[in-house]
């Protein structure tokens, strides 16, 4: 079934001069369609930057809760004990895992970005040399911080 | 400020605010490796100690900057519907604005004790 119609109704071929649906119906639709995730190739800086959205992203999620720990651990002697009962389980060790990759990671590459705003290592071959460096900075940052954890 | 450069501002307030947050996070690890808070009332006094307070009001008012550029702008790229997008910054805004209000709550009641 060809919906090219549904999606781009009232376009014509540039070439043809035919309505668009009429055209891949005559000529065939030749244009790639890349939907298989593992052939689409990003850049290795690309990563960097959506992972420092996404880091950001969970950090802004996570805040709340530290700010709760925050406030718990400031109001009395007792609730500062809880707070670091609370810190200590299970399941908020393992968040805290992911909030310090988060903040680790959107650090490093966020120092970067200052620096590629500054125009220090636009080259190609820099940038992604700096890109890579910083990703394993944060995952050698996250791994220094769950052994710490044990 | 022209209305030419209106996104200047916000360009400029999230390079200024990542280099305070920075700093600030490199200031905390130090604090939190090199002299742990051993109990509350450590802790406490450390929180309340007025150069620590105010370097802690200043990065409170810059992160919540930081987010609302940094999610603004995730927004806008993400979020094409002009409704959703309006009604995601509305929450945002009404959220950093309970996290801004709780904070200094939190604040206030350390410096007056």
């Amino acid at each position: 079934m060809n919906l090219n119609g549904l999606f781009f109704p009232g376009v014509r071929c540039a070439k043809s001069g035919l309505l668009w649906e009429k055209h891949i119906m005559s000529v065939g639709n030749r244009r790639p369609v890349f939907l298989n995730l593992l052939q689409i190739r990003f850049p290795v800086t690309a990563i960097l930057s959506i992972l420092h959205r996404v880091a950001g992203v969970l950090l802004v999620l996570i805040l709340p809760f530290c700010l709760y720990l925050f406030d718990l651990s400031l109001s009395s002697a007792d609730g500062y004990v809880q707070a670091i009962s609370i810190v200590n389980q299970m399941p908020v060790k393992l968040l805290s895992i992911v909030f310090i990759w988060s903040l680790a990671h959107h650090l490093f590459a966020g120092i970067r970005f200052l620096f590629l705003d500054l125009d220090i290592g636009i080259s190609k071959q820099t940038a992604q040399v700096s890109a890579i460096v910083s990703a394993v900075a944060a995952i050698a940052v996250t791994l220094v911080f769950a052994w710490s954890l044990r | 400020m022209t209305r030419r450069f209106q996104g200047l501002n916000a360009w400029i307030l999230q390079r200024a605010s990542a280099v305070y947050l920075a700093i600030f996070f490199v200031y905390l690890v130090f604090y939190f490796t090199l002299s742990p808070p051993a109990n509350f009332g450590e802790w406490r006094s450390w929180v309340a100690d007025p150069i620590n307070s105010i370097f802690i009001i200043i990065f409170m008012a810059l992160l919540i900057g930081h987010i609302w550029v940094g999610l603004r702008d995730v927004f806008m790229d993400y979020v094409s519907s002009l409704s959703l997008r309006a009604l995601l910054l509305f929450t945002l805004a009404i959220g950093l604005l309970g996290i801004g209000i709780w904070f200094a709550r939190i604040i206030i009641l350390v410096m007056i004790k």
